[in-house]
């Protein structure tokens, strides 16, 4: 019988993902050695025609975003030709960071790279460039197409790399996909967190503090701190990998199921516990101060999400916005 | 030769390619060769408006490779942005870091893109990893088990191993623990081996592969180029700190600035069918793509700037390097990437055994950052990023949201570079071009150069490590007439 | 779209202890109030999720009122108010950063005898809605 065979192919990617498979070593090897690896352009001699060119596709694993209406082409593509897709990493599954793009139009992102602060330009032409591919609206994967498996992470760690690959091989043995389904634990970065205060029900956030205006406790949770901590919004499975390190949480094992918009829920649930013990009498003079303390939102709620938010849903259904499909 | 022979590839990817032109002249002899990187994920228009604290970790998405020297130089440019100066213990955590991330980006490339040229008996006999993994399995089982031994000590210092979370403005997020020392301790005594291991392997492949020692010796690979980079204020070889040293091909002076400074010694020349800029040095002018005016960065330029290698062992092999191209003081062939690699992985782990010895307590004790200091609300950070020189240039305005990003990266710098190495390949060779003749073997040669640079497209690009390059070939008029 | 014949829709999410009693009131009073609002009742303004919201300009609404119990003191659950004043002043200028023009989003304290309040309220904002026009987005750097 035919091994089955499997694809690695890119969108818009940093390369940290094709690092992070190959980092492990257990993954790699039982791929090679239980899968036919048809295509991967880091480490296989192949184009893109050579791909187009199989007959067949069991499993297909998309790296990074959809950003050019050519990476959109390839995600249908093998949407039709794959039985198993695979959104891998944060790019793919919910935009990354890259995905912060999502908001500035193409016209301008061309413009504003081009230009410089400090250094000088001349502009000469000695052959022309071919056209760039349009610079279509950033999306993430699972928003193009149907996907099977999503591997979360900024990249994936190595742990969940293993488990991934664990998952296709049943899947190839013969069991059926039980579609999206996230490697990665369904509960919130807190609940396992050592950090976790003892009654979650009654943090406090005394005021939102910056990581450059306090040194920042080993032991104590972000939030308590006021430091912004987006683990009550995120899925466990990284180990806490940032926490660990005494670096708060920034969301890249992306939103928890069932609250797929990681801007809102944080908003419902943890900004609106800022300064709660002293609403009122911060209501009249400062309470609005205390939030105007997060400038970036974006940056912060949506660092890893944000072509996968409610709002930038809602964008690319309106008509007469440059987003309208 | 108008449109029949065009052979243009049905799903032509561009963007975060990077790709070989060749013009013609009338008479069908190569006319022009360009390197030409296509990219656009417009990093320096969407970091605008984020938090400039948080730009260590947002502007290392930039490249999943070369994730940790992005980190740092953008951590040296936000501390200068908050005028802060880190704690002796933050430096010599971000040191450690980032000297052992040298070694494992070293071996990464001597695994992916390097293996298959070395060990090739024939041009293009090895086609890419999977070719090499299959004829050589013990090599490159010794290559994973020493990267796993590097990436296990970035992991712990860092929670991570790519995109790390530990730099902040004037410090680090923490300090090691007595258990972390012992773990890079430990580790540090077996990397020792497999180093040595990898030297061994490049240099008895070299001593007995012919087409090697041929490749190595011919002269289409010398290039007589300017070299940059960071020194240590005595001259040392340096990979995180320092000022920036520029010498011509002989191993002159040309200048020596701090990388404050930068603006004055470096510009950005654009040329419309590159996405990638082309940097070059001020004092010597842009002067097109020309072998006397460009400049290169990378271990081979580092090793040929600095003036000692204050290390016992890499010094040795250096100095064996330098005998075998000739025993000048400077070594202008593009081949010699590929050792000078080697050798700073020496280097690297012997500075990091001594900072063990001599610095253990600092990295576990005293504060991991510095909160004082007067903001300048701009910073420039510069520090050695594997493949060369990386700056990163931040602007912010007074609540420290960033409003101005330049980054400029080993890759870009060394295009001009690249571009000049790859004409004199290609006029040397092909006297003549004859369009239907398999090119195969010629642009093996081409690519044996790129790859010797490392450029690490996900910098300006995202096809890292990817053997993916393809040739265009025009007629003097414009027309494509053939892809390859 | 026609815009002719746009007329503004506007949800508005009103406390069942304040807001919508005013809203009562104002039935009772044969207050005429703008026909484009459409209130919905709910057990208190701190239970208004921003999703919520959200999901209401998904479905077709160009302007979005939240109405609740004065602050420091009337809500019965405390410190429901609050919640809604943060949840809001986050969501609108989370609305801004999206391109979506802030002052869609309204919130307002109505106390249950405040029936000519909230008549203005409405009014009021449905005028403002009317002269935004229909729910569109703006881009950074847009060509459109
Ligand atoms: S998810 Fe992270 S590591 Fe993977 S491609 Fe995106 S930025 Fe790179
Ligand atoms: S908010 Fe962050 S630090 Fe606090 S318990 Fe949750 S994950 Fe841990
Ligand atoms: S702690 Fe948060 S940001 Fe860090 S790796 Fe885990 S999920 Fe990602
Ligand atoms: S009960 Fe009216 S706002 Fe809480």
């Amino acid at each position: 019988m035919n091994k089955p065979n499997i694809v690695i192919v890119h969108g818009a990617i940093c390369g940290g993902c094709d690092v992070a498979l190959a980092n492990s070593e257990e993954a790699i090897s039982k791929i090679l050695e239980n899968i036919d690896l048809a295509y991967w352009s880091v480490a296989v001699d192949a184009r893109l025609s050579d791909l187009k060119s199989l007959g067949k596709i069991d499993v297909a694993v998309f790296m990074g975003g959809v950003r050019t209406s050519e990476d959109e082409e390839l995600a249908k593509w093998l949407r039709e030709k794959s039985k198993i897709l695979v959104a891998f990493g944060s790019c793919s599954a919910y935009g990354g960071i890259p995905g912060l793009a999502a908001l500035t139009s193409p016209i301008e992102l061309i413009n504003l790279v081009k230009s410089t602060i400090t250094t000088s330009s001349q502009y000469k032409s000695i052959i022309e460039l071919p056209k760039l591919p349009e610079l279509s609206t950033y999306r993430a994967l699972p928003h193009v197409v149907n996907v099977d498996i999503v591997v979360p992470g900024c990249p994936p760690p190595i742990k969940v790399v293993n488990e991934f690959v664990n998952v296709l091989l049943k899947y190839i043995a013969g069991e059926e996909p039980i579609g999206p389904l996230v490697i990665a634990g369904s509960k919130a970065q807190c609940e396992t967190c050592p950090r976790k205060p003892k009654d979650l029900s009654k943090l406090q956030i005394p005021s939102i503090k910056r990581i450059y205006e306090a040194k920042i406790e080993e032991n104590r949770c972000f939030l308590e701190q006021g430091i912004l901590c987006l683990g009550p919004v995120t899925r466990e499975g990284c180990e806490h990998s940032c926490i660990n390190v005494n670096m708060p949480c920034t969301g890249c094992f992306g939103p928890l199921p069932g609250f797929e918009d990681v801007g809102l829920r944080y908003i419902a649930g943890i900004l609106a516990l800022v300064a709660v013990e002293r609403e009122k009498e911060l209501m009249e003079q400062g309470l609005a101060k205390i939030l105007d303390k997060l400038v970036d939102r974006l940056g912060v709620l949506y660092r890893y999400t944000l072509p996968r938010s409610r709002l930038y849903m809602l964008k690319l259904s309106l008509e007469g916005s440059e987003y309208a499909r | 030769m108008q449109g029949k022979n065009l052979v243009v590839d049905p799903v032509t990817r561009i963007e975060g390619e990077a790709r070989v032109i060749i013009t013609l002249d009338d008479a069908g002899r190569v006319n022009n060769v360009y390197y030409q990187v296509l990219e656009l994920r417009g990093f320096e228009a969407f970091c605008r408006g984020r938090l400039v604290e948080e730009m260590p970790r947002i502007s290392q998405t930039i490249c999943g490779v070369c994730s940790i020297p992005h980190h740092m130089a953008s951590a040296k440019a936000v501390d200068m942005l908050f005028g802060r100066k880190p704690t002796e213990t933050a430096i010599k955590v971000r040191e450690l870091v980032h000297y052992i991330y040298m070694i494992d980006d070293h071996l990464l490339h001597l695994a992916v893109m390097a293996l298959a040229d070395l060990l090739a008996e024939r041009s293009s006999e090895l086609r890419g990893l999977v070719d090499v993994v299959r004829r050589y399995p013990e090599v490159i089982k010794k290559l994973i088990t020493a990267r796993s031994i590097t990436t296990s000590i970035i992991k712990k210092i860092c929670g991570k191993i790519i995109h790390v979370p530990i730099a902040i403005p004037g410090g680090v997020s923490r300090k090691l623990s007595k258990e972390d020392l012992e773990f890079i301790e430990k580790s540090l005594r077996e990397l020792r081996g497999h180093l040595q291991y990898t030297l061994d392997l490049f240099k008895n492949t070299l001593s007995k592969s012919r087409r090697l020692q041929e490749l190595a010796r011919r002269g289409d690979y010398e290039l007589k180029t300017y070299y940059m980079g960071l020194v240590s204020e005595d001259g040392s070889l340096s990979f995180y700190d320092g000022v920036l040293r520029v010498v011509d091909y002989k191993g002159s002076e040309v200048a020596t600035f701090k990388p404050e400074e930068y603006t004055k010694y470096i510009a950005e020349h654009y040329e419309e069918w590159s996405y990638s800029k082309f940097p070059y040095l001020t004092i010597i002018g842009w002067q097109g793509l020309e072998e006397g005016g460009v400049v290169r960065v990378g271990p081979l330029a580092r090793l040929n700037v600095c003036s000692k290698v204050p290390a016992e062992w890499a010094l040795n092999e250096y100095k064996e390097m330098l005998e075998f191209f000739g025993g000048e003081k400077v070594v202008n062939n593009t081949l010699a990437y590929h050792w000078a690699r080697l050798i700073e992985n020496i280097y690297a782990l012997e500075v990091v055994e001594k900072m063990m010895i001599e610095h253990r307590d600092l990295l576990s004790t005293g504060e991991v950052v510095n909160l004082e200091g007067t903001p300048r609300y701009e910073g420039i950070g510069v520090v050695e990023a594997a493949r060369g020189v990386l700056i990163h240039h931040y602007k912010s305005d007074s609540n420290f949201l960033v409003t101005d990003v330049n980054i400029i990266t080993p890759t870009a710098i060394n295009n001009a570079a690249i571009n000049t190495q790859l004409k004199k390949i290609a006029l040397k060779s092909w006297t003549r071009l004859l369009l239907n003749e398999d090119l195969t073997n010629l642009i093996s040669e081409l690519e044996v150069a790129i790859r010797a640079f490392d450029p690490c497209n996900s910098c300006a690009t995202h096809i890292a490590g990817s053997r993916l390059i393809r040739v265009f070939i025009y007629d003097s008029h414009g027309n494509l007439l053939k892809v390859i | 779209m026609n815009l002719d014949s746009w007329e503004p829709k506007i949800v508005a999410f009103l406390c069942k202890w304040c807001s919508g009693a005013a809203a009562e009131l104002a039935g009772v009073s044969r207050l005429l109030y703008s026909p484009n609002v459409i209130p919905i009742i709910v057990p208190c303004s701190g239970r208004v999720d921003p999703d919520l919201i959200v999901e209401a300009f998904m479905n077709g609404a160009d302007g979005v009122i939240v109405a609740g119990c004065h602050t420091p003191s009337d809500c019965h659950y405390i410190a429901g108010n609050f919640k809604a004043f943060k949840r809001v002043y986050m969501l609108k200028k989370l609305l801004s950063d999206f391109g979506i023009e802030p002052e869609r989003l309204k919130l307002e304290w109505v106390s249950a005898v405040e029936s000519q309040k909230l008549k203005t309220l409405f009014d009021e904002f449905t005028f403002t809605i009317r002269k935004l026009g229909p729910l569109r987005v703006k881009i950074r750097g847009g060509s459109v």
